[in-house]
């Protein structure tokens, strides 16, 4: 499980999450104790025609997968990338983390079956 | 609690759902409010009234019971704040779409929100 953080200059966000491979296992305390404000969520579900996936975030630096509810759940239908922008940001104050899995349920921690790219743009 | 829908004549059949009040009633709020299936273009969630995040969400059925069904898709609203989600492309709801909000988050939240927040919902027969 691996995320980067590029800073942008530009004034409508601060920051680009990316995870190349988002996984159930999840990424979280994104900003160290910090909260985001999350702008847009992209989740690149293109390489599994088979199944959605579903972006779950956390408002909290350490989630328990499959036991934690997320705060939001988006959905990325099969083979499709999905992208969902939220007027002003939706703030996770106390921190942000998010997994990846290939149901919605909260207690499933299934790894989609090729891998989804997730970029999260945030201040 | 009042829920409205529009169906517009225009090219695209636009669907605009627009509930005064969404809420959960022993996790029971508002079936299958586009009358079948559809895509989702925008949802937003007027909370300015009430100074407490609510969640709302959705299931891809005709008839959903939170807690006990399966949400798609569940978004945050900010407390003492509207917002609106985009979803690019429309996301498809091909059963139906039942909407429940509640103050409690996740699958399993089932408690109804004391000053239920307003949801208008944009909605499409097709995707685009």
């Amino acid at each position: 499980m691996a995320f980067s953080v590029s800073s942008q200059s530009n004034p409508y966000v601060d920051k680009i999450i990316t995870a190349t491979t988002a996984l159930a296992a999840g990424d979280k305390d994104i900003f160290s104790g910090a909260g985001a404000n999350c702008f847009i969520a992209d989740m690149n579900n293109s390489n599994n025609a088979q199944h959605a996936s579903y972006l779950k975030l956390y408002e909290g630096t350490n989630p328990t997968i499959g036991t934690t509810e997320p705060d939001l759940l988006l959905k990325a239908p099969k083979a499709t990338r999905q992208t969902v922008t939220i007027s002003d940001g939706i703030s996770l104050g106390a921190a942000l983390s998010f997994n990846l899995t290939k149901n919605p349920a909260t207690s499933d921690q299934s790894n989609a079956t090729n891998s989804v790219a997730v970029r999260i743009m945030a201040e | 609690m009042a829920l409205t829908t529009t169906f517009t004549s225009n090219p695209v059949k636009t669907i605009i759902v627009n509930q005064t009040a969404s809420t959960s009633a022993a996790g029971v709020g508002d079936n299958n409010v586009a009358g079948g299936p559809a895509y989702l273009i925008s949802a937003t969630i007027d909370n300015a009234q009430y100074g407490t995040v609510v969640y709302t969400k959705f299931y891809d059925a005709a008839s959903a019971t939170a807690g006990t069904d399966t949400a798609e898709l569940i978004l945050r609203g900010a407390a003492s704040a509207s917002k609106t989600y985009t979803f690019h492309p429309p996301l498809q709801f091909s059963s139906g779409i039942s909407v429940v909000t509640t103050t409690t988050k996740g699958q399993a939240g089932t408690t109804a929100p004391s000053t239920p927040p307003a949801v208008t919902l944009i909605l499409s027969e097709s995707a685009s």
